[in-house]
């Protein structure tokens, strides 16, 4: 670094020294411009003297050439000169002299007079600038000026280099040698703030990061201090998209949080606000009012932040709505309720359906035999009726827990509901207006009409009994796109919507969360039997579909299904023609079935209807029994008639066991136990060879026919 | 006797001549050109300068100027042969041949294409005197008394007209001619006598014509007696040529600004005003 101070006072000074040599050298110039001037004008007063007397002679001698060529001369000796004249007494120019040259500056006139013995023989007048006086001046003055620089230089050139060399170098170098430290530490400070830029730089991104995902967070980020009131000191943004507050209102008032707090859950928060600061954190849940004036459900999960010194600072939260998840967890407590539910009413039914189709079978049979009692046989009557009812109600119950026996097909949804609607008329009555509105596309739908009928059925019947003093029924059908609200797994988002209204008088929150568990009724008794919603619902879930009802008290209820949505293509509509129970033309089926009633039963029908019967009490037997005739050759097997769920060997096994001796044999299978539990021992995957217990004997008899008419094997149908 | 001394006589000059004969014709011995001292030496130089450096040049000779006393000394220079080419005014020729006889005349001055020229007698514009007459009692400046048109022929002329120098208040003479016309013009002279051109340069200022001169014969160049006539000859054709080139018209010029020609004259010309000069010398008046 210069030593910029000393440079300065030194230029300084020299500026001062040539200002002053210079004003100096412009006051000489003028002092001498006047001098100059002065003798410039004596000068010429003498000229004018001498030429007057240099005249004087020749105008006594009347030599006026001469005085012409005195006059030229003159001329030439000052080039200053403007007008030379000399005029006679008369006014004649003897002789002049008279140039072209500008006047430049200041001007002079002489006018001398040629006298003789006190006679005027002639006048001089010479008229003429400084302008030589000036040129000299100025150059005088520029001489000065030089001189001037030139002294300055020297003067200025000269303290130069004693201020060099006998104090600015020593200066200098101290001040070197202090700017190489300060260089040092400025470096050493910019590297640190370079470094602190560059961690700050880090914060404000980190800072940015954290408000983005905070932002964008579903979690509600919020801070307050660890004192008596849990003053609020920060709450992220989201707290308006999640609550519908500005984060500044929470902070502004201490008791905003706690005052909008469910009244129910509000001592339990204040209870375990409480405990955060002795337990160091906690999570809870509570109810949190809205904005829009709804209750929403919060978790708070809170944590104490303490100092090294165990002291605590601040409390760090986060707040989830889990008003969803509630939902979801009320659905999901709603639907583990429902199938435990199912559960039971499946098991029951299972057991209870044996035992009403050896009352049924044990009854058809005793018909038979009774050719003249009349009272008797309508006894018998009234007991088949009464297991009949029953093994309804069992079928219901089977419905309602889905494990019904059924068989989907491909159907128009719309065709559905139309060969409905003249029984539904019927059903409602005339006071109640009925309308269905049906999408004008084909709504293809794999469903067992029958099952959807019942749906029909029971949801119609209910309308009208919610509108005892008419009103309107619609029915609508229509193909929507948002089934994913509807959780409808096989779904691609468009799904089959079947709707039941009515302007009845609406149902209660209450009735609503019951409403499909069997027995649940709202009518009076002997109205209802409680399970009509329940077989609803489990024909929808049993379909692969969804159920919702949306109802308000006085305005009416609604209950939409959804069903998936098949492609048309592929699936054949099998045609069932009717027909009388065919005949057995001595075929040889093997039956196992561990209830010996059953097979008791079983086999003394299908032996009068014309079939062979080997009797298996399990799986095993089954097989033994198929590999004892096969290989001995006593009797061929036609056909294996045989329940799913056995001990020691289940229908499953016995047959993929059998399966590997003869790859063709045929097989019906039968169960009165649940669907899932079929499906879980891999046996059938629904559509195949099925027949429910206690077994329609009609309808064992067509089915026995087809499969033994049919070329394929089950084990096709199968696909095992 | 009379006529061994006559041979002996004869043969001294021979023999002279034949020792002086090589340092006449010598190429390195300059031509002398006379003049009167009717002007300055600077002036003389200055107008016929460029004249000798033309003889010069042609001739093969340096030629010189010479330039010293009044005409009576300038007319001895050429009697007695120390100038060889001699410029002389007419009246001065006229003086000339009256005292030492006829000399070669190599070319007469020709002026605005004229061979004679005129002199005026002048007032000044603001005069009342309109007349000769009026003369009687003023002051009149003349030129060189030997001047033709400066005296002589102004002299004749108010002779004629009956006015003496003795009438006059006061005269003087004041050498040249344009003293003549600015002495007039000042006031100091009441009238004068000039030459025709120098009435012409000074008219426009404010001279009045009082009486005009009859033409006479101009200025001349003669010959020493006893040139060779070879340079005689030499000389009068390089003079009558100038006028025949640029640079000949631009000496003529520089001698005086009206003389267009230098051309050849013979002493006839002369005869008239050689009658005034005789008539003024019967007069009385001394020349």
């Amino acid at each position: 670094m210069k030593p910029f101070s000393n440079t300065r006072v030194l230029c300084i000074f020299i500026v001062v020294l040539f200002c002053f040599l210079s004003l100096t050298a412009l006051l000489v110039a003028y002092q001498q411009k006047e001098i100059m001037r002065k003798n410039a004008y004596r000068d010429i007063v003498e000229d004018s003297e001498i030429m007057a007397s240099a005249l004087l002679e020749s105008i006594l001698k009347s030599d006026y050439v001469t005085i012409r060529t005195i006059v030229k001369e003159m001329s030439k000796k000052r080039n200053e000169f403007h007008e030379i004249r000399v005029t006679s007494p008369n006014g004649f120019e003897i002789a002049g002299y008279k140039n072209n040259r500008v006047t430049e500056g200041e001007t002079y006139s002489v006018n001398k007079e040629v006298m003789f013995e006190q006679k005027k023989l002639a006048t001089i007048f010479l008229h003429g600038d400084y302008h030589s006086v000036d040129i000299m001046v100025d150059q005088l003055r520029n001489r000065l000026i030089f001189a001037g620089v030139a002294i300055t230089l020297m003067l200025g050139s000269a303290l130069w280099f004693l201020f060099r060399y006998m104090a600015i170098e020593p200066l200098e170098q101290t001040v070197n040698n202090r700017t190489q430290a300060l260089l040092y530490a400025n470096k050493k400070l910019q590297n640190e703030i370079e470094e602190r830029n560059t961690i700050q730089q880090k914060l404000i991104a980190s800072e940015n990061r954290f408000k983005y995902l905070i932002s964008k967070s579903p979690a509600i980020i919020y801070t307050c201090k660890p004192d008596d009131e849990m003053t609020v000191t920060f709450v992220s943004e989201n707290a308006k998209s999640i609550l519908g507050y500005e984060p500044q209102v929470f902070l502004s008032d201490n008791k905003f949080w706690s005052g909008r707090v469910h009244p129910e859950d509000t001592p339990r928060f204040m209870s375990e606000l409480r405990d955060v600061l002795s337990k160091g954190g906690h999570s809870q849940e509570y109810r949190f009012l809205h904005s829009d004036g709804s209750y929403r459900w919060i978790r708070d999960d809170m944590i104490l932040a303490c100092a090294e010194s165990g002291e605590p600072v601040e409390i760090l939260g986060s707040c989830i709505d889990i008003t969803e998840h509630k939902k979801i967890e009320e659905q999901l407590r709603q639907s583990q309720k429902m199938e435990s539910i199912g559960t039971l009413a499946g098991g029951v039914a299972h057991d209870f359906n044996n035992t009403l189709t050896a009352i049924i079978s044990y009854g058809t049979l005793a018909k038979r035999r009774i050719d003249n009692d009349e009272t008797t046989l309508e006894y018998i009557n009234e007991m088949l009726n009464g297991a009949k009812r029953a093994a309804d109600l069992t079928q219901s119950l089977l419905a309602f827990s889905r494990k019904q026996i059924i068989s989907p097909k491909l159907q128009n949804l719309n065709s559905i509901v139309a060969n409905m609607e003249k029984m539904l008329r019927r059903i409602i009555g005339e006071d109640i207006k009925f309308r269905a509105v049906l999408d004008s596309r084909d709504i293809n739908v794999k469903v067992d009409t029958a099952q959807i009928d019942q749906v029909l059925l029971n949801l119609v019947t209910n309308a009208r009994d919610a509108m005892p003093d008419g009103g309107d029924l619609i029915i609508e059908t229509n193909i929507v796109n948002n089934c994913s609200e509807v959780n409808l797994l096989k779904s691609s988002g468009i799904c089959a919507v079947l709707s039941v209204s009515d302007t009845g008088r609406g149902i209660d929150q209450h009735a609503i969360d019951n409403i499909f568990e069997p027995f649940f009724t709202t009518k009076e008794v002997g109205k209802g039997t409680g399970l009509g919603l329940s077989i609803v619902y489990g024909i929808v879930k049993q379909h692969g579909g969804e159920i919702a009802v949306e109802s308000k008290i006085g305005k009416g209820t609604t209950f939409k299904i959804y069903l998936p949505l098949v492609d048309a293509e592929g699936d054949e509509e099998e045609s069932e023609a009717d027909m009388q129970a065919p005949l057995g033309k001595g075929e040889t089926i093997l039956l196992a079935d561990d209830d010996a009633g059953v097979r008791k039963v079983v086999n003394l029908h299908l032996t009068m209807s014309g079939y062979k019967v080997i009797e298996a009490e399990n799986g095993e037997e089954a097989v033994s029994k198929y590999i004892g005739n096969f290989l001995e050759n006593k009797e061929w097997v036609d056909l294996l008639l045989i329940d799913v769920i056995m001990p020691v060997k289940n229908g499953r096994d016995a047959y993929e066991e059998i399966k590997t001796i003869n790859p063709d044999i045929k097989a019906i299978f039968m169960s009165g136990y649940t669907d899932d539990i079929i499906s879980q021992k891999g046996i059938v995957q629904g559509g195949f060879n099925f027949m429910s217990k206690p077994p329609d004997h009609d309808e064992l008899l067509r089915k026995i026919r087809t499969v033994l008419d049919r070329h394929d094997t089950a084990c096709t149908a199968l696909g095992a | 006797m009379k006529r061994k001394y006559l041979f002996f006589a004869a043969l001294i000059l021979a023999v002279l001549a034949c020792i002086g004969a090589p340092s006449v014709i010598h190429a390195q011995e300059p031509l002398i050109l006379g003049f009167p001292s009717f002007l300055s030496a600077t002036e003389l130089h200055k107008r016929f300068g460029p004249l000798a450096e033309h003889l010069g040049r042609e001739l093969g000779r340096p030629v010189k100027i010479l330039n010293e006393g009044d005409y009576e000394a300038h007319m001895y220079r050429i009697k007695k042969g120390k100038v060889d080419i001699a410029f002389l005014g007419p009246a001065a020729y006229i003086a000339y041949t009256k005292k030492f006889g006829k000399v070669p005349l190599l070319a007469v001055y020709e002026t605005d294409g004229k061979k004679t020229f005129r002199g005026f007698i002048v007032v000044n514009k603001a005069s009342t005197i309109t007349k000769l007459s009026q003369l009687r009692g003023k002051n009149f400046a003349f030129g060189d008394a030997k001047s033709t048109m400066g005296h002589i022929l102004p002299r004749y002329i108010m002779m004629r007209s009956g006015i003496e120098v003795k009438h006059l208040g006061r005269h003087e003479f004041l050498g040249n001619h344009e003293n003549i016309a600015l002495g007039v013009l000042s006031g100091k002279f009441d009238a004068g006598a000039v030459r025709e051109d120098i009435y012409n340069t000074y008219s426009k200022e404010g001279l009045n014509v009082l009486a005009i001169s009859e033409p006479m014969p101009d200025h001349l160049f003669v010959a020493r007696p006893g040139l060779q006539y070879k340079t005689v000859s030499k000389v009068t054709k390089i003079l009558v040529s100038l006028k025949d080139t640029e640079d000949g018209r631009k000496i003529l010029r520089s001698m005086q600004k009206n003389l267009t020609a230098l051309i050849a004259g013979s002493d006839k010309d002369y005869d008239s005003l050689r009658e005034i000069i005789d008539y003024l010398a019967k007069a009385g008046v001394k020349l």
